[in-house]
């Protein structure tokens, strides 16, 4: 095993962990999180060699690269000294290659004349290869992480490592995938960053097939693609599947994107009613879920019985039912999240592939956040639950797993234990 | 509408889901479209096992294009994993309707979107 250091990028703490744990279990990769902390920009990790630290971080999001570890240090002066005692072994290896070094640093900076002499004071590796700028054999890195002193724009250097670079992460994919260049969106459009972990906390791969049951304008679809799944999605409301015109579509932001042969295909169902058949299982299920918060939550059905019978009797001009034509528009009533919630824990129960993620988004309130509210089913095993903070609500991504058996001692049923979201949230989530 | 998602779903209605016999839906006054996309061998291995198969054939003789091959002589041949391909995900339906064999309820596909929405005595 060796010594790899992975530079997370400083977005999303809660996610990173998460993040790093399922693409390991995706590559097989035995991965000790232990030295993991939530205000650290490094993370020292043991790995076999090069080729797993490739695979553990080349999808990743939440991840900036990874190096090959030589030597840590609190000052440049301890890193010195660490690196000659450390990493003599390796400078014979590249002493001939092209190269060029970089410098990296965290909340503190130096000038370009200091980051010159920084480089040159490891002029003792003595490396005869000709210095690239572009395209060079090897990358070698010193890695600076500074602290803010209290009140004020000064910092002080905190510690230092040095290390050969070996991949970047997948993390210019949220510039690609950026709402602002893509074709069709809406108001309930997910950013691409964020969906883009979801997909990788899914576990989804080449070969996937892939559900959104409230695909909206087809965010999660996008994202899972980009990571190979093949995507089918659904949303009770047509039109926004639909979407303008036939240069604005779904189906257009696959185009966009070069996705066409990931994209299965979408169509309207009302989540308590799926039309697929029971034996039909996904790899994996991504969802965000309507809240209830912009127009309730609503499902079909009609609670006044006396407009379900005259429903039944209404006829066209040629003696056909109204229901059973294109145009009808079914009447819808509302719902609430938790049962909501269940609901789709019972649909992954049956439609997820042994082993296989649910990753769904859940509004809760800020005082309510805590991860025994969140409701439990014997055929699926919470795994964790990160959390994304806005002023006075969190949206929290719960990640769940399809248990191969189900152990008759598990078979504990909860529900979502929480308030009425959409209540809390026009009373400005004040203590009721 | 793909041919692999016909295969995918059944009747929706109360009395009607989860059960077998409410599967597949008779494509009725269709117009169908083929697109061309690429061949992921790691997807068709994947849906191989998940087609029902039985299903298929049902289908694709009420669509008038019989199946030549088994699922056995697939499993085989590359060739014919590709005439798979060609028949599940490059063939759409674009407008038409699918009835349920058990209730005779009609769904609706439009512009290759299919509808499994449902009236108030139906949930």
């Amino acid at each position: 095993m060796k010594k790899y250091l992975v530079l997370l990028a400083q977005a999303h703490e809660t996610f990173r962990e998460a993040e790093l744990q399922a693409l390991a279990s995706l590559y097989d990769i035995d991965l000790d999180l232990s030295s993991y902390s939530k205000n650290n920009p490094f993370l020292v990790v043991s790995l076999e060699d090069d080729e797993q630290a490739k695979n553990l971080v080349s999808r990743a999001i939440l991840v900036r690269s990874v190096f090959e570890l030589w030597s840590e240090g609190k000052d440049l002066a301890e890193l010195h000294e660490n690196t000659k005692r450390d990493s003599k072994d390796k400078w014979e290896l590249y002493k001939y290659c092209s190269f060029r070094f970089m410098v990296t640093s965290f909340q503190g900076s130096r000038p370009k004349q200091d980051q010159r002499e920084l480089i040159e004071s490891f002029s003792y590796l003595d490396f005869q290869g000709p210095i690239r700028m572009k395209d060079p054999d090897q990358v070698f890195c010193v890695l600076e992480d500074y602290d803010l002193i209290n009140g004020s724009k000064e910092s002080v250097l905190k510690h230092m490592c040095f290390g050969r670079w070996i991949a970047d992460s997948d993390r210019h994919a949220i510039d690609t995938y950026d709402l602002k260049r893509r074709d069709y969106i809406g108001t309930t459009s997910f950013e691409a960053e964020l969906a883009l972990v979801t997909c990788n906390i899914a576990k989804i791969t080449h070969g996937d097939l892939v559900y959104d049951p409230f695909a909206g304008t087809g965010s999660f679809l996008i994202a899972a693609a980009h990571y190979g799944g093949h995507v089918f999605g659904a949303d009770i409301d047509g039109r926004q599947l639909r979407g303008i015109g036939k240069k604005s579509n779904i189906d257009s932001n696959f185009i966009q994107y070069n996705l066409t042969s990931k994209y299965i295909d979408v169509f309207s169902s009302d989540f308590t009613h799926p039309p697929f058949r029971s034996t039909v299982q996904f790899n994996a299920i991504v969802c965000d879920p309507p809240y209830g918060v912009r127009e309730g939550l609503k499902v079909l059905g009609e609670e006044n019985q006396q407009r379900i019978e005259s429903s039944i009797s209404k006829l066209d001009k040629d003696g056909k039912p109204l229901y059973l034509k294109s145009t009808y528009i079914p009447p819808k009533k509302n719902y609430d999240f938790p049962s909501l919630f269940d609901d789709i824990l019972d649909f992954a129960s049956v439609h997820l592939v042994p082993g296989g993620r649910l990753c769904c988004w859940v509004p809760v309130s800020n005082s309510e956040v805590s991860s025994d509210i969140f409701p439990q089913h014997p055929a699926l095993h919470l795994i964790s639950v990160c959390v994304q903070e806005f002023n006075k609500w969190s949206r929290v991504l719960t990640i769940y797993e399809r248990r191969a058996s189900v152990e008759s001692t598990q078979s504990t049923r909860q529900s979502m234990r929480v308030g009425h979201f959409r209540n809390q949230y026009f009373s400005g989530f004040k203590d009721d | 509408m793909k041919l692999l998602t016909l295969n995918f779903v059944q009747c929706a209605t109360r009395d009607c889901a989860g059960r077998q016999d409410a599967f597949p839906l008779a494509p009725q006054n269709v117009q169908l479209a083929a697109q061309e996309t690429d061949l992921d061998p790691d997807f068709m291995a994947n849906i191989l096992a998940k087609i029902d198969w039985p299903g298929l054939e049902t289908s694709l003789n009420q669509l008038g294009r019989p199946l030549t091959f088994t699922k056995e002589q697939v499993e085989q041949d590359q060739n014919l994993l590709k005439e798979l391909h060609s028949i599940l995900i490059e063939t759409t339906i674009q407008e038409g309707e699918l009835v349920c064999p058990r209730c005779s309820h009609i769904y609706h596909v439009k512009d290759g979107i299919a509808s499994f929405l449902l009236p108030p005595h139906l949930v």
